[in-house]
């Protein structure tokens, strides 16, 4: 690295370039042998399972306030029993992978910088490069892995509990049985819906390990770049979750019509 | 440079070079650290170099792991030149050689035994869980921190994590020992326990090894040659007698 | 730290809570769309499909059967849709079975509906059979009609406002009618005379409900009137009372007029 301040878009491009290698760096280490199993499910366990009930209570409430809002419009039109359909139709595309992905930056992919930002500054991730162990191996592979794997997992659960929320809020006003309200919700979609949604998780899960792992492991050596590396995490996260559902709705939509 | 200690040179000489530095240089942007290195490590040596904070102590050791790659000069560990080496290689060296950090740098996620399983795991792929458990404990046992082995780092005192630290380097073995300050942040009473115990470690393991230190006792203890650095490069060379009594002032100013 | 197997447990219980939704979804979907049961597929010629999707729903009695699984462009007046539908209600849709393009609802999808058929033959449909297709129903054509019967409206709206205004200033028969009080005069000859036009007609009516009565005895004894039948009847002989009333009762009231 360089002394040099670089300035404005020079230092950016460089940035690219940088994120770019560490990429190369984490598919070289992925197809090494030797993986870190115990480590994967132990990351599993911290990003997967324990971001649980954060994501399954917002998603509920995200279902249960959704259906509030709908409601009177649709009634307007006189389409109250659309209601499930809308419902599901935008929990299950956009609104469920969107806001559990960014739920998934501000917890997990601030987390791992923070967590990597601490180890680098406190040489750790040096003395296991020194001791000729493989911190990228250990460290990150693991890391990208159990959030690619867990932020769909993560999802989908809360898509389900979105719509449980939604099941909530009809009931209070009027009652519609479970069976029915999930027998609509499903009619309403179709593979060309379920399948983008599924696949852009998997992208969203990739990004926030990547980016939260980045970031971490290549933060300065101060106290301060802990929190720049746990910070700029979650903001460049949240700004590639966007960049990947535009793109990846685009894509679909080109392709499914 | 001032070369104080004709004898001892002549008595290592018939030893092998476990490394072997010349003309090395570094520069970070504009700012030269390291100018014009010379150094010759014998086997079974240690070597300690002093220097004031920022001076480029810890970058020639650095470069020695591979860590940072110099500028310019020669640099050879177990005869082979680090720069030219490929990764595979290089890792390889890395399990040759402990690099005790100045912080420690325990892994602060696993208990002190993990962290002394971490390696034997990896880099010695030791699976026999007997065998992994027989080694932990002795390497603890002769850093003194047994009792301590399924505590985590952060319930560790300073000097507990230093030798805690230290045995996780002792436990692959290693054959050239690189101590990045030891006794920095410890009481004289801790210092000396430590510093006493890289001297047990170098005949016990028969180590060779580099100690970076401005402390002076610590130096007394453990050096059977001094180096004292300065503007990138080294000032002063011989026994710790011969350096405590230079006259050169830049020299003399670490005694005072 | 290692990870204990409490914490071992509880990931493996939420990837496996994941993976079922995941599961679930996939099976249900794909069950609607009929993905894992036995399918067949039958076929019809449309010249227009209006706007038809592929896996827009195809519907038989009203049920969701099947998808549209396939539209091809033959050449340029026969559009090909083919219809993947379940194995299980194949015995209910014959041969003569006609499809038809549908919405559903106002602004819904379009769909395929499938009528039963079972006019000519009692034949079930097999796989790859061809059907009549009903070609749907001409947006433009129906526009073009819509066009002619307002212009239609037009004019005659236009004769209107001439007579309405001829009657207004006392022109034509009807303004004298309602202007001139001679005319009025005249009027009492006209009804006497429709006095006993109406007078004819209450005899001519009685003469048909009389007839009529004799038919539906007729028909009974014969016993091929059913129940309701007799009741329509009744009902259409009620409205020719009924209009035999009102016409006396009109007779009547232009009567004190004189
Ligand atoms: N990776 C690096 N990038 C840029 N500059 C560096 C890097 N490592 C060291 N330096 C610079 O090199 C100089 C020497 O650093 P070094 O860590 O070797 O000092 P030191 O002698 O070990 O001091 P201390 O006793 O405080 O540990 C410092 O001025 C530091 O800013
Ligand atoms: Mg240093």
């Amino acid at each position: 690295m360089n002394d040099e301040a670089l300035s404005g878009w020079r230092s950016r491009l460089a940035e690219k370039g940088e994120q770019v290698a560490f990429l190369k760096d984490f598919l070289k280490n992925l197809f090494r042998g030797g993986f870190e199993w115990s480590e994967f499910i132990r990351q599993c366990y911290e990003i997967g399972y324990k971001s649980f009930t954060l994501v399954g209570t917002t998603a509920f409430i995200m279902g249960l306030v959704m259906a509030m809002q709908l409601r009177p419009t649709l009634i307007s039109f006189g389409a109250e029993s659309m209601l499930p359909k809308s419902l599901a139709v935008s929990i299950i595309k956009e609104i469920g992978p969107v806001i559990t992905a960014i739920i998934c930056a501000g917890k997990i992919a601030s987390g791992i910088g923070a967590e990597l930002g601490s180890m680098k500054v406190t040489e750790q991730i040096d003395a296991m490069e020194v001791s000729g162990a493989n911190p990228m191996q250990f460290l990150v592979v693991t890391r990208i892995l159990a959030t690619t794997a867990m932020v769909p997992l993560l999802t989908l659960l809360g898509d389900v509990l979105g719509l449980l929320g939604g099941f909530l809020a009809i009931n209070i006003n009027g009652s519609v049985s479970l069976l029915l309200y999930f027998n609509k919700c499903i009619a309403s979609l179709g593979f060309s819906d379920l399948l983008p949604a599924f696949i852009k998780t998997i992208f969203f899960g990739f990004v926030i390990g990547f980016i939260g792992c980045y970031k971490g492991y290549n933060s300065n050596k101060g106290t301060e770049s802990v929190g720049i590396a746990a910070n700029s995490a979650v903001v460049v996260a949240s700004l590639w979750i966007f960049v990947i559902d535009a793109i990846v709705v685009q894509v679909s939509n080109t392709l499914i019509y | 440079m001032w070369d104080l200690t004709t004898k001892e040179t002549a008595s290592v000489q018939e030893h092998e070079n476990v490394l072997h530095i010349k003309g090395l240089k570094k520069s970070f942007g504009k700012k030269e650290v390291l100018r014009d290195i010379d150094l010759d490590v014998k086997r079974g040596e240690n070597v300690v170099v002093l220097g004031k904070s920022g001076s480029g102590k810890s970058v020639i050791i650095q470069c020695i792991v591979g860590m940072i790659s110099p500028d310019a000069g020669v640099l050879q560990v177990f005869g082979e030149e680090v720069s030219s080496l490929n990764e595979k290689e290089l890792k390889k060296l890395r399990t040759r050689i402990g690099f005790l950090f100045q912080s420690g740098a325990l892994y602060d996620s696993m208990t002190v035994r993990e962290n002394m399983e971490f390696p034997l795991m990896r880099i010695l792929k030791l699976r026999n869980q007997a065998e992994i458990d027989k080694r932990v404990e002795e390497v603890l046992k002769s850093v003194g921190l047994f009792e301590s082995i399924d505590k985590m780092p952060s319930d560790l005192s300073g000097g507990m994590r230093k030798r805690a630290g230290l045995a996780r380097t002792l436990v692959l073995n290693p054959e050239l020992m690189l101590y990045d300050e030891p006794t920095t942040g410890l009481d004289p009473i801790t210092s000396r326990e430590i510093s006493n115990l890289v001297l047990q470690i170098q005949k016990k393991y028969k180590t060779t090894a580099i100690i970076i230190t401005h402390d002076m006792e610590c130096a007394a203890i453990t050096a059977d040659r001094v180096l004292v650095l300065s503007d990138g490069e080294f000032i002063a060379e011989g026994s710790f007698e011969a350096i405590k009594n230079s006259k050169d002032k830049h020299v003399s100013s670490f005694f005072k | 730290m290692k990870t204990t197997s409490g914490q071992k447990i509880r990931t493996g219980l939420f990837v496996m809570a994941g993976l079922a939704v995941l599961v679930i979804a996939v099976f249900f979907i794909g069950n609607k769309k009929g993905l894992f049961s036995a399918n067949f597929h039958v076929q019809g010629m449309f010249k227009d499909v209006n706007g038809l999707q592929l896996g827009n729903n195809a519907r038989f009695a009203g049920i969701n059967v099947g998808v549209v699984e396939n539209i091809l462009i033959i050449n340029d007046t026969t559009v090909k849709v083919v219809l993947s539908l379940n194995e299980n209600v194949r015995k209910f849709i014959k041969r003569d079975a006609k499809l038809s393009i549908a919405s559903d609802g106002l602004m819904g999808d379009k769909l395929v509906a499938i009528s039963p058929g079972g006019a000519t033959t009692s034949e079930e449909v097999k796989n790859g059979d061809q059907l009549v297709a009903v070609n749907p129903f001409d947006m433009d054509k129906m526009i073009k009609k819509i066009t002619g019967i307002t212009d239609d409206a037009g004019s005659l709206i236009a004769g209107l406002s001439q007579v309405v205004d001829k009657v207004n200033h006392g022109k034509g028969s009807i303004g004298r009618l309602l202007n001139d009080d001679k005319m009025a005069r005249d009027i009492e000859g006209t009804v006497n005379q429709a006095k006993t036009t109406i007078a004819n007609v209450h005899a001519t009516t009685t003469t048909l409900n009389t007839d009529l009565k004799a038919a539906q005895d007729n028909f009974l004894l014969k016993g091929y009137f059913n129940k309701k039948k007799k009741k329509a009847i009744k009902a259409r002989q009620d409205s020719i009372k009924k209009v035999q009333k009102d016409s006396s009762a009109r007779a009547q009231a232009a009567q004190p007029k004189q």
